[in-house]
């Protein structure tokens, strides 16, 4: 184990859920051909992650973070909660990577409704690293939008 | 002027009336798929607005026959075969409704994105029976045999969702049997090496052109007055998406007049714990938020 510097709360996202606290967290995850967006407040000082497995709800089961466009929509919407003001968002896409065979490329077209939300929204990205063949291990800390990213290898 | 021989005047034509066609058969696409949205909208409204009107009914009905029978209970005069039998029904309409809510709660939790997965070893056969153990005032209620066929075997997954499908199977096959019918369980580890549990029941079946309609969110293929079964459409939904949260998939085989059976397939689930660490030597780097690229 790692020695923390601080006492900083931490967070480990799984799939099909989103995470956003107005307190600084260091959030983790793993990603294959997941996406995962990290949304960060500028002028705040705070921010989320979501973490989604396919791009889009087809109206089958719950509504649930597991679809990139109703993760992409909770994300943005609970940061709006904390009071922040859409001007001062910043965006770091992560994850895509296209791990199987298949021909229907899940992970780019999880990629595709990243960018096609935020630039909807408006919201500018600064940072990415998608698509590829490996998987990522993403570590957000929420207070300075700094990313740590790792390639990690499909165990 | 420019003159033109009557040749290119054609081709030009031909070239904008081609041109003009495509349009045309792009805009019509695009209408094509706006209908499809609009129709798509128009049915997520009905069903909101179904869904307020139901969730009403199935939480209040059972809640005004507990305060009734409660409240009749406080009666100094009623005889104990009176006050057992009041009990019996109080404890069956709060079973309901505190299902209902469980519903709700996890739909919630799992549309809020925040269901956190807890790995254990799951002895699968003690757990269906400790679920039929629960329903069994509503299986004795309609004489129902249960089939049960289980090996014994030691699963790593969720004992909490599994827990939540398996009860919301038995309760759909419950509410659809007829009187005095078996319904048939299966727990068997499969060839890949997957859990499947299988619940089967002798009720009317459903259509085949209904069976993908029926795990969508709010959707009871017996709907108004003459419902028959409770429930604001909500099992199903929950069912499919908490399979897929434990990494597996739910399928239903269905004939009607016949039955329908309901099998749950999921993978044995890596200790989660360790994922945080799965990590292998790569290139690290880090970027802050004036970084453009990297």
């Amino acid at each position: 184990m790692k020695e923390e510097p601080e006492k900083i709360a931490t967070h480990f996202l799984y799939p099909s859920n989103l995470f956003v606290s107005g307190q600084r967290h260091i959030i983790t995850t793993i990603l294959g051909s997941c996406v995962g967006i990290c949304l960060y407040d500028t002028r705040l000082r705070v921010g989320g992650m979501n973490h989604y497995m396919l791009a889009l709800w087809n109206g089958n089961g719950l509504a649930s973070p597991r679809f990139g466009n109703i993760a992409n929509e909770k994300l943005i919407q609970q940061v709006l909660q904390l009071g922040s003001a859409k001007s001062d968002l910043v965006a770091k896409v992560f994850g895509g990577a296209n791990q199987t065979t298949s021909y229907n490329n899940i992970g780019a077209r999880n990629v595709e409704i990243a960018f096609e939300m935020l630039d909807r929204m408006n919201i500018p990205v600064v940072g990415k690293s998608v698509e590829g063949e490996v998987g990522r291990k993403i570590v957000f800390d929420t207070m300075t939008g700094e990313v740590k990213m790792k390639f990690v290898q499909k165990s | 002027m420019q003159n033109i021989s009557d040749q290119q005047l054609l081709d030009e034509l031909k070239n904008r009336f081609d041109r003009n066609q495509q349009v045309m058969q792009e805009q019509h696409e695009l209408l094509g798929q706006l209908e499809k949205i609009n129709a798509r909208l128009v049915q997520s409204e009905q069903v909101q607005s179904g869904f307020l009107s139901n969730i009403r009914n199935e939480i209040n009905n059972p809640l005004t026959s507990i305060i009734g029978l409660s409240r009749d209970m406080t009666n100094s005069q009623a005889d104990r075969d009176q006050l057992v039998k009041s009990a019996q029904l109080i404890f069956a309409e709060s079973f309901v409704l505190q299902f209902q809510l469980q519903n709700i709660f996890v739909a919630a939790e799992l549309e809020a994105g925040q269901v956190q997965p807890y790995v254990v070893n799951v002895e699968v056969k003690r757990l269906m029976e400790s679920t039929l153990e629960s329903f069994n005032h509503l299986i004795q209620r309609k004489d129902i045999r249960i089939v049960f066929e289980a090996a014994d075997l030691v699963f790593k997954t969720d004992s909490e969702k599994l827990k939540i499908i398996v009860s919301n199977l038995l309760m759909n096959a419950i509410g659809h049997s007829p009187q005095n019918s078996p319904i048939e369980i299966k727990i068997v580890r499969n060839e890949a090496n997957n859990l499947v549990i299988s619940i089967a029941d002798k009720g009317k079946g459903i259509p085949q052109n209904k069976l993908d309609k029926i795990f969508d969110r709010f959707v009871q293929l017996d709907t108004g007055t003459t419902k028959m079964h409770a429930g604001q459409g909500l099992g199903l939904s929950v069912v499919r998406s908490l399979a897929e949260f434990v990494g597996g998939f739910v399928e239903v085989k269905s004939k009607v007049g016949e039955g329908s059976e309901f099998i749950v397939q999921v993978p044995e689930m890596a200790g989660l714990e360790n994922s945080h660490e799965s990590s292998t030597d790569g290139n690290e780097f880090v970027f802050d938020t004036d970084d453009v690229s990297i």
